[in-house]
């Protein structure tokens, strides 16, 4: 308990951190609120398509109506960066959550267990670490069809490895404690002691590199959708939105930067928000360093 | 354990690496009905009902194994299969596509790893003033750029807004033309080195020029990681005893800094290093399409796309490959800088 | 008392920086309108050189593989046929390879005088046995199990499709040396000559060096083995990059997958002055933005313009747009009278709200009431840019035996709802559906037109919920073949500017769209049977008139519109002629000219 009132009150001392907070906490409220800011027309089955005002091509500046203005197709920019954040959100936390599951589930047992166990695991990780992650990630959604879920899948396979490595790694470390030893030699059950002494040591390094790790989870899910591999066109995603925009990086020669809202606005969106996530991670780094004197 | 030996089993690894590698990437695409794997062999929709004959011709619905046990056999017999994304073969293909974005590497590399560098040394030897701060704000903010929105906004300043200063492509037309005459020699398809090995400064100008947004693209997102890892590296290596000793005996500030403290700070970032180099040089998939360098990653990316197996199969070898290399080479340079480390033993 | 200055120093850096962010592309952007832009124009550059952009990539070079217009493009200019089209006629032919032709009266033959003094671009004279070697080199490489183009000339030669069953002798039968110096083709019956002089201009009717080709490692020419070099796969092909042909330009060297240049053939015979450059690059680059900004600098003299970007070229000076070209294009709708029962787009595969049975379709007032449903003004006006046209059935303008007063359908929610409330015994309005139809991933014009008929439908009554869904190529082509789907959207290119290209696609029993959605009408068969092979016109027009009506009476598909092309030229280029059938965009490079003036 004391110990994260601590580290809540280094977090708050630091402004870069308490800026990444900042940073989120805005996101978070904009996600949650979007029914309200950026309300759904009425008959739409699915919010997160985004609405189109007619049928023309080219990309409306901003305006009244859209305060963003529109791209490509007539979609309201505005209404996809709001919902987009929605998308964003799950795309992220929920990858993390079961990436890290899963590389705490393997990496302990490969860690704890040794052996045969560590070595087939290993070698797992191994094979999906020397393939490049874009390309695989490309095979899985081609596979699996255009949609967040088959992006959230591919980079759960693609992420889960380092984690296993990770937390393997750790874990190998504690395992000489003496005071694990010593639960062994009074006869605690390995998975008893994997779960209480174990793995709430091994997880801090764990949530450190998951903190900075979401940054870019987000940036990849926003390449795959800017490949054509992720959301399907006219989704409230900002990867997906950025796609659109790429027809239109350069306007009329009188006008080089006419379309500069289409490109920039859905851009700037995932910037900041993997921002917030970097600085917060950074932060969780800096307070998590176990050499920093606790008074 | 001796150099020679290491490097054999370290060698004789990578076959069980490969194996595993391909034989997943076939799992991936197996899971494509026989009719969606067959499309990669027709180009138009008047070919739609041939696809039951191409099935038959290349075996596309015998048994998983099967369809392995074929390739690996070609493989071992030195045909890696016809690339339909390249239109040659994929064993041509690869060394094909590879020195588009070896030559985005070879200038990327440096930039980021020296850079980097630098300004992670200074960055720590200067902690929280405002050059540190900086750094810091300059690099997370590197950090978190996506990079085809970074390349897109390049490519609107620098080819919409200054009418066309820096252009996409690879060489101008007129350029164009004269690498490809007789008037010129290729030796590595790489435009810089074949200029300067042909003596042809505008060619080599004109090169460089391409090259400048897409390495920047590149160099921006990966020199804030360096950056940030020499930071805390030196962080680390500047408050162990040594260094403490070294101020003691009153050695100038920055001699202790570059000569004593930097060596060992170097330590993870050559790790690192060997990683972004075997990252670039499997293709930065984004920027090539961008700035339209069809390298490998492009290849890659279509052969995905169109689900061209034999491509990307052949990618695969290539790329997990060109992992192990990298990794060797990193675990043995370990050795070098660090006398430590024996070889053998684990990169934590 | 530093370190704090040092943190407020960062969060003021911080903030300033996202100012400056936000504030440059707005101040640049409302700047741009007064800064002093000078619309200097497209500079002229690289005399001589006749450069386009374009997007896709060339399959290979050879003539008897290719089947796709990227390729078709390349092979034109370096080869040539017995006969070209003349200007924009898609009927009316100039003799390259011959010279004069004799059409028999009965239908069943043309012989083709060769002309003489034709070389190759290496000096190599033409001759009547390259001629003869390069017709049956195509009909015996036939890849038919890949799908080429070669059952073009079996079936009027030999009424098959393919090589596999066909003997020597009956290819030496189809087409022979007569005269010593001319080629007869000999039809199983009469066929329409127009027709196979279309066929003679594809990039399969391209005529080939004999000693070359042997030299390459192709077919010898001889009998005892021709089954090796027949239905080869891509690898085994010898001209796949190699050329040799009689055209106006010949290869320098195909950087693949990047761009391809061709230099000026020196030994072509209408003489060097006929050839308007002395090379021709042709670039594959996807990104539209470059080719469009490579037009704009002078670095490319055509580019290929998206339809939704044409807007970006409006109204600049030295940008050469052309339009309204009637191209022999068509995109449709389709529905599958016998959708598979595993099917994932059919939802509960029942009649109750939350699905359609597999035979849904096969009720006319079903159909009748979905085409009343699609708006042809808003996909005309707004997706389409009002580019297109709308059409009755598959047969476009510029096809013979095009029937202008063919009647169409038009938007009319009371007339949908009225064949709505018919269908399936009222069952339909009542309990309402559920289907998927898919279009062409990243194709937003034809996700525009599911979003149409989409809207619209529900606006008829909220229980017709129709959703959409993207298909990369490979899905859309396993879905259509495997008969998973609903109703899809895809559009026809010509192989040959003749109706009979058109109605076997969309309407003969196993057509290429028609198969697939599993249409069968006999009557049809019987007409477009007929059609093909009859050299009566007034008949053929009574035919194909016939086809139109009933395309129309029997809602077999939704036909969207022809879509009216455009070229995009710098005005350094003058004398292009638009004619449909060519594959590339700049159309006979021949008749092109590039000046300063």
């Amino acid at each position: 308990m004391k110990d994260w009132r601590f580290t809540a009150r280094q977090l708050a001392k630091n402004p870069l951190s308490l800026m990444g907070v900042v940073i989120i906490a805005f996101f978070v409220i904009i996600a949650i609120s979007a029914p309200l800011i950026a309300p759904t027309p009425a008959g739409r089955l699915d919010p997160y398509m985004i609405p189109r005002d007619g049928y023309f091509a080219t990309p409306e500046p901003p305006s009244e109506e859209h305060i963003f203005g529109t791209t490509e197709g007539q979609y309201d920019i505005f209404y996809g960066v709001i919902w987009g954040a929605r998308s964003a959100f799950r795309v992220a936390l929920i990858v993390m959550a079961i990436t890290v599951v899963i590389g705490i589930v393997l990496g302990s047992l490969a860690g704890y267990f040794g052996g045969l166990l560590d070595e087939v695991i290993m070698r797992i990780t191994d094979v999906f670490l020397a393939f490049p992650w874009l390309i695989l990630a490309m095979a899985l959604t081609a596979v699996l069809g255009q949609s967040l879920r088959s992006v959230m899948i591919a980079l759960v396979i693609v992420w889960w490895p380092s984690y296993a490595r990770l937390v393997r790694g750790d874990i190998l470390q504690l395992r000489e404690e003496d005071y694990i030893q010593a639960s062994r030699g009074l006869g605690a059950s390995s998975a008893r002691i994997i779960i209480r002494h174990v793995l709430p040591n091994a997880i801090y390094p764990t949530l450190i590199m998951a903190s900075l790790d979401i940054g870019a989870v987000v940036l990849s899910a926003a390449a795959l959708s800017f490949l054509g591999l992720g959301a399907p066109e006219g989704y409230a995603d900002w990867g997906q939105m950025t796609q659109f925009a790429h027809n239109w990086i350069v306007g009329p020669p009188s006008e080089p930067l006419k379309y500069w809202f289409a490109v920039f606005i859905p851009g700037a969106f995932i910037l900041f928000f993997v921002l917030g996530w970097n600085l917060l991670g950074d932060a969780f780094r800096d307070v998590f360093d176990p050499r920093l004197a606790r008074r | 354990m001796e150099l020679r030996s290491y490097i054999i089993r370290r060698v004789l690894l990578l076959i069980p690496v490969l194996l595993g590698v391909t034989l997943f990437i076939f799992g991936i695409t197996m899971l494509f009905t026989p009719l969606e794997r067959a499309t990669l062999y027709v180009t138009s929709i008047r070919q739609l009902n041939n696809l039951p004959a191409i099935i038959e011709r290349y075996g596309l619905d015998k048994p998983f194994i099967v369809q392995y046990g074929t390739w690996l056999g070609q493989v071992l017999r030195g045909n890696l299969g016809w690339s339909q994304v390249g239109s040659m073969p994929v064993a041509q293909a690869i060394p094909h596509q590879l020195p588009a974005t070896l030559e985005i590497a070879i200038f990327a590399v440096p930039v980021i790893v020296l850079v980097g560098i630098f300004f992670g040394t200074q960055s720590a030897a200067h902690k929280d003033k405002p050059l540190d701060h900086g750094t810091r704000i300059v690099a997370i903010l590197g950090w978190s750029l996506p990079s085809f929105w970074l390349g897109l906004i390049l490519l609107m300043v620098f080819y919409g807004l200054f009418r066309g200063l820096l252009p996409p492509g690879r060489l101008s037309i007129p350029m164009d033309i004269l690498v490809d005459s007789a008037a010129f020699t290729r030796y590595t398809h790489m435009n810089t080195i074949d200029a300067i090995l042909n003596l042809n400064g505008p060619v080599l100008l004109d090169a460089l020029k391409h090259l400048i947004l897409p390495v920047t693209t590149i160099s921006v997102i990966n020199m804030a990681f360096i950056m940030r890892l020499m930071r805390s590296s030196m962080l680390e290596s500047l408050g162990k005893g040594y260094i403490l000793t070294a101020r003691a005996k009153g050695l100038d500030e920055r001699v202790v800094v570059n000569k004593h403290a930097r060596r060992n700070a170097l330590i993870p970032v050559i790790t690192v290093s060997g990683y972004v180099f075997a990252g670039l040089a499997s293709g930065a998939v984004i920027t090539e399409t961008i700035f339209s360098f069809k390298g490998i990653g492009w290849w890659a990316w279509q052969a995905a796309f169109r689900l061209d197996i034999p491509s990307i199969l052949g990618f695969a070898l290539f790329s997990a490959i060109l992992f192990v290399i990298i990794n060797l080479i990193v675990d043995i340079l370990y050795t070098r800088v660090d006398p430590r480390v024996r070889l053998g033993q684990g990169v934590q | 008392m530093s370190k704090r200055f040092s943190k407020m120093a960062l969060l003021i850096l911080m903030g300033l920086l996202c100012l400056a962010l936000v504030a440059f592309p707005a101040c640049s952007s409302t700047g741009e309108e007064q800064e002093e832009e000078e619309e200097e124009g497209i500079p002229y550059k690289n005399d001589g050189i006749f450069i386009q952009e374009t997007i896709g990539d060339i399959d290979s070079l050879d003539p008897a593989w290719a089947y796709d217009t990227a390729s078709g493009e390349q092979i034109q200019h370096m080869y040539e046929g017995l006969v070209g089209y003349d200007g924009g006629n898609t009927d009316k032919f100039l003799g390259l390879a011959a010279d004069t032709w004799t059409i028999a009266p009965d239908g069943k033959s043309i012989t083709f005088h060769i002309r003489p003094n034709v070389k190759f671009s290496n000096g190599d004279t033409m001759t009547v046995n390259d001629v003869l070697y390069s017709f049956q080199r195509v009909m015996v490489t036939d890849p038919y199990s890949n799908g080429g183009p070669i059952w073009m000339f079996y079936f009027p030669l030999l009424d098959v499709y393919d090589s596999s069953e066909v003997t020597p002798e009956q290819i030496q039968n189809a087409v022979q040396i007569v005269n010593g110096d001319s080629i007869k083709f000999n039809f199983v019956r009469a066929y329409p000559s127009t027709t196979f002089m279309q066929i003679l201009a594809g990039s399969w009717g391209s005529i080939v060096n004999k000693k070359f080709c042997i030299e390459q490692g192709d077919w010898p020419g001889t009998w005892d083995n021709w089954k090796n070099w027949n239905d080869p796969e891509h690898e085994a092909l010898k001209l796949n990059d190699k050329t040799m042909g009689t055209g106006p330009f010949a290869l320098e060297v195909w950087n693949k997958p990047t761009d391809i240049k061709l230099v000026k053939n020196q030994n072509y015979w209408q003489g060097t002055a006929a050839v308007p450059f002395d090379r021709v690059i042709t670039k594959y680059v996807d990104e539209w933005s470059s080719r469009k900004l490579s037009l704009l600098a002078g670095d490319a003299d055509l580019v290929y313009c998206p339809r939704t970007n044409i807007g970006d070229l409006a109204g600049i000076a030295g940008v050469q747009a052309i339009k309204d070209l009637p191209e022999l294009s068509i995109d449709a709708l389709f529905f599958n009278f016998n959708i598979t029962a595993t099917s994932p787009y059919i939802g509960s595969g029942k009649l109750d709200g939350n699905g359609v049975p597999t035979d849904f379709f096969t009720d006319i007032n079903v159909r009748r009431g979905i085409t009343y449903s699609f708006n042809w003004d808003t996909y005309i006006t707004q997706a389409m840019q009002g580019e297109a046209q709308q059409v009755g059935s598959p047969i476009v303008q510029g096809l013979p035996y095009f029937n202008p007063n063919a009647q169409k359908y038009s938007y009319d929610k009371a007339k949908a709802e009225e064949n709505f409330k018919a269908a399936w015994g009222g069952q339909v309005w009542d309990k309402g559906f559920k289907f998927t139809l898919i279009y062409n991933a990243g194709n937003l014009v034809r996700k525009t037109a599911c979003e149409i008929l989409a809207e619209n439908l529900q606006r008829i009554n909220t229980k017709f919920q129709v959703s959409i869904q993207p298909k990369v190529w490979s899905g859309s082509l396993s879905t259509m073949r495997s008969k998973q789907w609903a109703m899809f959207q895809i559009g026809w290119l010509p192989d040959y500017a003749d109706p009979d290209n058109y109605v076997v696609p969309f309407m003969a029993t196993g057509g290429t769209f028609s198969g697939p959605a599993s249409y069968s009408n006999p009557v049809v068969d019987a007409l477009i049977a007929e059609g093909a092979t009859s050299i009566d016109t007034a008949r053929r027009q009574q035919i194909y008139y016939q086809l139109q009506d009933i395309y129309y009476t029997d809602v077999v598909g939704i036909p969207l519109a022809q879509p009216l092309g455009r070229r995009f030229f710098t005005k350094y280029i003058d004398g292009f002629i638009f004619n449909p059938c060519n594959s590339g965009p700049a159309g006979n490079l021949l008749y092109l000219t590039k000046s300063a003036s």
